[in-house]
């Protein structure tokens, strides 16, 4: 019965998901679909919000766990979707008849997200993965019409299919080695062995499960599907895919090494009673992890960033974005450090709020213009200062320039390398924000100090701009990413206390 | 207020921000007027400040400090000394002074006060910062002011020289950043007992030779690493060859008052940043590498003169010579001497003067004749005569070119020749090729008043719609309102050419205990 309350919230947005479905067929009220979307979100997020505060431990025999660190990024996915779902009732993107199959898709990706945060079991791993994967397929190819949406949406499958046959295959090498799925028995298979005495084939199985986790977070080598699925994707879906199973992609990664494969350095103590992970672990391998992770991680960073710079198109910028910014997160695992993984939560905690704030405005855009070229951005400070200095706050935040959120977030991070001694690795990432600079500019200048070139005044385009509660939401995103660039104080406390896991009774000391 | 002078000083103007933006659009004069008030106080309030300051002591005065962001240890963290003080009054008086260079402006007039008024709370902020964190907070906050300043209100390239000097910057405080980090995470000292901190005047006490550091794989001495990464950071800033291609782009697309703040402020932020930071954190390795900083200081001087001396644009030999200028403060400060020391001191804040002077007399001449060229792209003189029409303002340039070249009685000579009275004991050789800066600045600027100012009246009259030169008729003297912002700088050249002690005072007790620091 425990098992079923905490499942609960994923089973009201199931519940949700279906009923929308349901009433597309015989209510055709918008207001009706979206009413009931947002109640069983608003359901979900009260059920959570409930378990805040009760003690971690397992669900079903171990298939999935309870603790703060999942709890968080459960709720996170729930406030990700309540954005989303207000960004997409206002886009003009989704033509009106299919909203309901719409709403019911995205609500049940929303319940993927949140099984991949709490999953501790490789099978409930991949069936979350491939719930959202395959969803996010639909949601990609959702504007069926249009010929980029469709080549989107086949790519995506394409990528993504490959991307679970290996994982899948990784994990039926670690089942075969230990006999068990759940992470945390592999934690007892590996911390109980001498790591020279495993098989080098069942280290090829974690590498494999690392590349299905990498293809969901967007790291290089496994990113070629981004800017392609961001760009032909309705402008909403994009927002969704850039910060939603990229954070539940990071949770599982994070969970994945730092439950099934770490090892607290001797000497180095727990920081905290509410963080039962040690000051520094060691991930088990064969291989120098963090050297991977980073190399991994700087790759990434270079890959997004150089790959942005010649970008015309706003939608394509961010996705190469996401792709940089996911190496910069990556650069906080590689750090196997309590500190690298509280950097991770807060920055993906930053990273969600300007993401899908520039995404917003993107959206805008497309309905406004039509598109989502920077010469439809052109000349909108003149012409709609408020979009354009939301926009520019964004923009700033994701340069990483104070005094916006972005910084500090990014601050965290590299204060988590530096703290490991990785120099050489920060100046490097230090140099990819240099080069971030440069792309972020041509939006900001096109937005700036460029003369308007295409129609900001039509009526399609006053349409999209003069919405009420597109300019609450936006201010209700840009409001924080100020007020975390000058006190943030009370936010990294939450991420620090969020970090903590279930590792199945045992902690280590 | 007296208690939280120097926090009311750095974030007035955000009070001027808001009440800009309740203004509507159309009611230009009264942003600018509120611009201007919004400028005012601080001004008077530094002035309260240095009538307050006490020359004896070298430490930080009218602290305030309490703990900002307490995972980090970060502090809130304000306070004047011998180092800041004189910038502090510059800033706040070039920043009241340029509001009135800017009154033209048409464009966007609420944006443009509105970031002229967020530049102003980085750059009052920055001298005030005790705290490494909150410098470096401050120190970025300013490029967001500067890119929309230089890119939405600049000249012809703007969007060029806009994005250069954003990218020049970051690029050096992205380093910054690395070192700053570096420097907390080794204060918990030895045996890690500790608390990090960014705390300068606490950072300034550790003995930072006895740490390693490695990077990718070569083990390094601490100290004389993270001086570099801090050191570039700065050099961008002042800007030192080889760094200094963003400035000539910066200065001369910038409108007239951004130019003005850019040369009179924003420059001194490299050289006070090392004299912060550097000097006092770092002392042995900014011993170690002085002959490295003299040398890329007597570069400046001698290639920027160079420089200044082909160009045929006014302001960009203007610009040019910003950077000669600020190759003494480098040598002066490469000495460890007092002469040396107070000289550059005085060089920064004498070139605050000349430099601003002049900038604000090439928009003069801009407003009044739409160009620039001293010659043309088809080889004619652009000006030629000036003094015929308009004797003012050829007295007033011809005063701030003096005072730029060292002319004795003027400011600019008191500090030059203490740069060279510092340098010449330590190194012979050297101050003698730097001295030649001395000849070709006289020889550039001379040559510049020369071609623009005496000789036959030949000034061409650019047509904004069309583009087309003709010959001028007429040039207006000067306005009221150019008087407004002229005189007092004027009025302190003369003052610190004639009796500098009093500026002379303010910061010779701390410099004095900056130059102990390092002799020892």
């Amino acid at each position: 019965m425990q098992s079923l309350f905490f499942v609960s919230p994923a089973l009201v947005l199931c519940g949700g998901s279906l009923a929308v479905l349901m009433m597309g067929l015989w209510i055709q009220s918008h207001g009706a679909w979206l009413g009931v979307s947002l109640a069983s979100l608003l359901a979900a997020g009260g059920l959570f919000a409930s378990m805040i505060g009760m003690p971690a431990q397992e669900a079903f025999a171990g298939m999935l766990v309870f603790d703060s660190f999942g709890l968080f990024f459960s709720l996170f996915a729930i406030v990700v979707g309540f954005f989303v779902f207000v960004l997409s009732s206002k886009s003009q993107e989704i033509r009106s008849d299919r909203r309901s199959e719409y709403y019911s898709i995205v609500l049940a990706l929303l319940s993927g997200l949140v099984f991949m945060g709490i999953s501790n079991h490789l099978l409930m791993v991949y069936l979350a993965i491939e719930t959202v994967s395959i969803l996010s397929y639909t949601l990609a190819g959702f504007n069926r019409e249009r010929q980029a949406s469709v080549e989107a949406s086949l790519k995506y499958v394409v990528y993504g299919s490959m991307a679970s046959a290996i994982m899948v295959f990784g994990m039926s090498l670690l089942y075969g080695y230990t006999g068990s799925l759940e992470i945390t028995d592999l934690r007892q298979f590996f911390t109980q062995q001498d790591s020279a005495q495993i098989p080098l084939a069942l280290w090829i199985g974690v590498l494999m499960v690392f590349a299905g986790i990498g293809y969901k977070i967007s790291a290089a080598p496994m990113h070629m599907w981004t800017p392609d699925v961001y760009e032909g994707a309705p402008t909403p879906v994009s927002a969704l895919l850039s910060v939603g199973p990229k954070a539940a992609g990071f949770a599982l990664l994070i969970r994945f090494f730092v439950t099934g494969f770490s090892q607290p350095i001797e000497g180095t103590e727990a920081i905290s009673q509410l963080a039962n992970i040690p000051v520094g672990f060691h991930i088990i391998g064969p291989f120098d992890w963090p050297k991977f992770l980073l190399v991994s991680s700087i790759f990434t960073m270079f890959m997004g960033n150089l790959a942005a710079l010649g970008q015309v198109s706003v939608k394509r910028i961010l996705a190469y974005s996401s792709i940089a910014h996911a190496g910069y997160i990556l650069m906080g695992a590689s750090t196997q450090t309590h500190e690298g993984i509280v950097a991770i939560v807060f920055y993906l905690t930053i990273y969600c709020l300007m993401n899908l704030g520039a995404f917003w405005v993107a959206s805008k855009m497309e309905d406004a213009t039509g598109g989502d070229q920077l010469r439809n951005f052109k000349g909108l400070a003149q012409t709609q200062p408020f979009y354009a200095v939301a926009m520019a706050i964004f923009l700033f935040s994701l340069i990483g320039a104070p005094p916006f959120a972005g910084f500090i977030g990014k601050f965290y991070l590299f204060k988590a390398v530096v703290a490991r001694e990785l120099y050489g690795f920060a100046i490097l990432a230090a140099i990819n924000s240099v080069i971030s600079l440069y792309y972020y500019a041509k939006i900001l200048r096109a937005i700036f100090l460029d003369a308007p070139e295409m129609d900001h005044a039509s009526e399609k385009a006053k349409l999209a701009f003069n919405c009420g509660v597109s300019k609450v939401f936006i201010a209700l995103l840009v409001v924080p990413n100020v007020i975390l660039g000058i006190y943030w104080e009370p936010v990294f406390q939450l991420s620090m206390r969020v970090v903590n896991f279930y590792v199945g009774g045992q902690i280590p000391q | 207020m007296t208690q939280n002078i120097l926090s009311w000083m750095t974030f007035f103007p955000l009070i001027g921000i808001a009440a800009i933006n309740f203004v509507p659009s159309r009611q230009e004069n009264l942003i600018k007027w509120i611009a201007a008030s919004a400028t005012a106080v601080p001004l008077a309030l530094a002035l309260v400040l240095i009538s307050a300051f006490d020359v004896t002591n070298p430490g930080p005065q009218f602290v305030e400090q309490f703990q900002w962001i307490t995972s980090i240890q970060a502090e809130y963290h304000m306070g004047v000394d011998g180092l800041s003080i004189l910038m502090i009054l510059l800033t706040a008086m070039l920043s009241f002074l340029c509001i009135f260079a800017g009154w033209n402006v048409k464009k966007m007039v609420k944006g443009y006060f509105s970031m002229f008024l967020l530049l102003h709370v980085g750059m009052m902020g920055l001298f005030c910062s005790l705290d490494f964190f909150l410098f470096f907070v401050f120190w970025e906050l300013m490029l967001l002011p500067m890119y929309f300043l230089v890119g939405i209100w600049g000249g012809e390239k703007k969007e060029y020289a806009a994005i250069k000097f954003f990218l020049y910057t970051m690029a050096g405080s992205v380093l910054m950043l690395v070192g700053m980090l570096a420097l907390f995470f080794y204060s918990k000292g030895p045996n890690g007992d500790v608390l990090p901190t960014f705390n300068i005047l606490k950072l300034a006490q550790i003995d930072w030779t006895q740490y390693k550091i490695v990077i990718f794989g070569s083990e390094l001495p601490f100290d004389k690493t993270v001086w570099w990464l801090l050191f570039i950071g700065f050099a961008v800033k002042v800007p030192l060859f080889p760094f200094h291609t963003w400035l000539p782009w910066a200065h001369v697309q910038a409108p007239t008052a951004v130019s003005v703040i850019l040369a009179g402020v924003l420059l001194k932020m490299g050289t006070y940043g090392m004299l912060r930071l550097n000097f006092t954190v770092l002392p042995q390795a900014t011993e170690y590498f002085a002959y490295t900083m003299a040398i890329l200081g007597i570069i400046n001087i001698i290639y920027g003169a160079f420089c200044a001396m082909a160009q045929k644009d006014i302001k960009k030999l203007v610009a040019y010579s910003s950077v000669s200028h600020m190759g003494y403060c480098i040598l002066g400060m490469a000495v460890f001497t007092p002469a040396g020391m107070n000289g550059a001191m005085l060089q920064m804040f004498n070139h605050g003067l000349s430099a601003a002077m002049m900038f604000m007399l090439v928009g003069v001449l801009y407003d009044r004749l739409h160009h620039r060229y001293i010659v043309t792209p088809e080889g004619k003189l652009g000006f030629g005569g000036i003094a015929q029409k308009a004797p003012m303002i050829t007295a007033v340039w011809t005063l701030a070119v003096f005072a730029g070249l060292g002319l004795p009685g003027l400011n600019g000579f008191i500090s030059e020749s203490m740069v060279f009275l510092g340098a010449f004991p330590v190194y012979k050789t050297e101050t003698i090729v730097a001295s030649l800066g001395i000849v070709l600045g006289a020889a550039y600027l001379l040559w510049m008043v020369q071609r623009v100012f005496l000789g036959p009246y030949t000034t061409l009259h650019k047509d904004t719609g069309t583009g087309v030169m003709h010959p001028a008729h007429e040039i207006p003297e000067m306005t009221l309102r150019e008087w407004v912002v002229l005189a007092p700088l004027g009025i302190l050249c003369i003052w610190i050419g004639v009796y500098p002690q009093p500026f002379l005072d303010f910061m010779k007790t701390s410099l004095g205990s900056i130059i102990q620091n390092i002799v020892q």
